[in-house]
């Protein structure tokens, strides 16, 4: 058994590794707005240190990065190596344990990406809950989330808690 | 017996398709023998990152089966219409998984009622006239054979390399 955060976006589950979550933020929140640079969306954390913005739900839909007028919901802000990650989640997401031993693998018609991005489903009764690969999903979020991604942004204020 | 069943006709699922370019009415002959189960419309888990022809993930009896969509896998440029199902239908593809060597079997989205037609033998035999294959559909590497049937031009497809991920297919980009 393993302890995982569980993040629902839209009407789907998914779930990163506990140990990676840095915080959880409120979006459209006032006091943090998001930086736009390079054509990708930063969002300020303490100690100067920065996310890029993903929204997973864009990245399902393939029309890439960040959408940053969508309203409401939260950021699930993990940390991936050196690097930090803001994904956008529905609801403020809670803590599972979950057999990820007994994940199913995706079909085979899955190649590529999605195979790299999720490695794994389980299986909650009715429900899927897609095992997400950060370093996949960080590569997948802006083509290269980028030296920018993680390091001192110059920005102060932040939600994180 | 096999005689017994020729006579007495088999059951054919026809899934009408929408082809780009094309003037016929197409439609998707799947045989009683692939057909699995023709489920109500339900949620499909979308996976980031496939080909816009793989809609997703559905779990059917403790498996997770792809589902595809045809429209988007024969046409060079997917419609990108909303993903509302009719129906979906479980297949047997007839191809193993390349690591388990257990068979595949995939879903495949209706947007429309599956028509089942009741084929005799003489039917079969001098109902169905061989006829060229629809553009879109002859390049993918996926077409077993094309007919014509009254008024419908009627395609059989092997979506082995589909479900066995080594399709190089025309309606392949990313999401």
């Amino acid at each position: 058994m393993k302890t995982l955060y569980l993040a629902q976006i839209g009407l789907q589950f998914f779930a990163v590794d506990k140990e990676c979550v840095a915080g959880v933020g409120r979006r459209n929140d006032d006091a943090v707005k998001p930086v736009a640079e390079n054509g990708k969306q930063y969002l300020p954390l303490p100690h100067g240190n920065r996310a890029v913005i993903c929204d997973v739900q864009a990245l399902m839909s393939g029309t890439g990065g960040a959408s940053p007028a969508r309203r409401g919901g939260y950021y699930l802000i993990v940390a991936h190596e050196d690097q930090f990650m803001a994904l956008t989640m529905s609801t403020k997401g809670r803590i599972v344990m979950a057999d990820v031993a007994a994940a199913h693998p995706l079909p085979p018609a899955f190649t590529g990406q999605s195979r790299a991005l999720i490695p794994g489903v389980v299986v909650n009764c009715t429900d899927l809950i897609l095992l997400v690969d950060l370093k996949a999903v960080l590569a997948a979020a802006d083509g290269t989330a980028g030296p920018g991604c993680g390091e001192h942004g110059g920005q102060t204020s932040t939600s994180v808690h | 017996m096999a005689n017994q069943r020729q006579q007495a006709g088999i059951r054919a699922f026809l899934l009408p398709l929408t082809i780009n370019g094309s003037v016929d009415n197409v439609v998707c002959l799947f045989s009683q023998n692939q057909v699995v189960e023709i489920l109500g419309p339900r949620p499909v888990q979308r996976i980031p990152g496939s080909p816009a022809y793989l809609k997703g993930v559905l779990l059917y009896h403790d498996d997770l089966l792809p589902v595809i969509d045809l429209d988007d896998l024969c046409n060079r440029q997917p419609a990108g219409r909303q993903e509302r199902y009719r129906q979906l239908v479980v297949v047997r593809t007839g191809a193993t998984d390349p690591v388990t060597g257990e068979p595949l079997k995939a879903v495949v989205t209706a947007s429309v009622q599956v028509r089942i037609a009741k084929l005799s033998g003489q039917e079969l035999t001098r109902g169905f006239t061989e006829r060229e294959a629809p553009a879109a559909l002859r390049d993918t590497g996926l077409l077993r054979g094309s007919f014509q049937r009254g008024d419908d031009a009627v395609v059989v497809l092997d979506l082995g390399p589909v479900v066995r991920g080594a399709a190089d297919c025309p309606g392949g980009a990313s999401r």
